[in-house]
């Protein structure tokens, strides 16, 4: 018993320490993954490099006065630097514990803009590729497209990926409720499983294999409209789409 | 069967972001070291 409780306050605590704060910044460089605030962050670490050498290394004195009364003032400054951050924050904080207690009401009326366009385009025949971001942020990819930064509307979609549109053979990107980005180009999935489909379903495989992103493939040859998530894809009716795509687009990792 | 697709929707969600994650475990292990001594 005594061996236990020494092993406990010795390794086990203190392992469960560190998983809890590695818990907590791992949410933090979520939050502030593919945001301004990565920059600003990464500034800060080199003038706290900065602020140790002058202090303790090199002993420059002036130097090392002036980051000493910036470092004084940097929790105001941060904080209002940081105020579209923390309010996103604590925003989800809040978002996540009333999920658990079903008292906020969900928002889906830009899932049913996607979900009429994607209908329309399954009876078109006109290939699609959506990707609704959630917890992980898309940076590298959106990247890769053209910033759109709309509202989303079906007339919008539709337009997007027309034949004739010289975006339309990329993915859209779907951040906070806007279509942030169009003709992003997405991560191929290799595995042998999946190569009998084509590489717009094989890109939705891809990106949700590695990424907490719902994508949503409408065929170009059947017209049939599929969701990836986790790795996995599969055809969706169009009387459940909305059902489903809220299902895995609102589930929490 | 089952249980073979169930691990391995787990072994991708435990994988998925690794870089970040082992980020996040190494900033936990500075910050406990510089805490505790």
């Amino acid at each position: 018993m005594d061996i236990f409780s020494q092993i406990w306050s010795q390794y086990i605590i203190n392992a469960l320490d560190i998983l809890i704060v590695s818990y907590i910044f791992y949410r933090i460089l979520l939050i502030i993954k593919g945001t301004k605030a990565t920059q600003i962050i990464f500034g800060l670490v080199i003038l706290l490099c900065v602020t140790i050498l002058a202090k303790d290394v090199v002993h420059l004195r002036t130097l090392s006065w002036l980051l000493e009364k910036f470092w004084v003032t940097a929790v105001i400054i941060l904080a209002v630097v940081f105020q579209g951050e923390i309010r996103y924050g604590l925003a989800k904080l809040g978002s996540k514990l009333s999920y658990y207690n079903h008292a906020t009401p969900v928002q889906t009326s830009f899932l049913e803009e996607i979900i009429e366009a994607a209908i329309e385009m399954s009876k078109s025949r006109t290939g699609a590729l959506i990707v609704l971001e959630k917890e992980m942020g898309l940076k590298n990819y959106t990247d890769t497209g053209i910033n759109i930064d709309a509202r989303i509307s079906q007339e919008l979609i539709l337009s997007i990926f027309q034949t004739k549109s010289p975006i339309h053979d990329g993915a859209i990107i779907i951040h906070e409720e806007r279509l942030h980005s169009a003709g992003c180009v997405l991560p191929i999935s290799t595995e042998i499983e999946v190569k009998h489909l084509g590489t717009r379903h094989r890109a939705g495989i891809g990106l949700s294999s590695i990424t907490d992103a719902v994508v949503l493939i409408v065929s170009e040859e059947t017209g049939k409209i599929s969701i990836a998530v986790d790795g996995e894809i599969e055809i969706i009716q169009q009387s459940d789409l909305l059902k489903t795509i809220s299902k895995y687009y609102l589930k929490k990792d | 069967m089952k249980l073979n697709i169930l691990a391995e929707r787990y072994r991708r969600k435990i994988m998925r972001n690794w870089k970040m994650k082992l980020t996040a475990l190494f900033l936990a292990v500075v910050f406990w070291v510089y805490v505790i001594f």
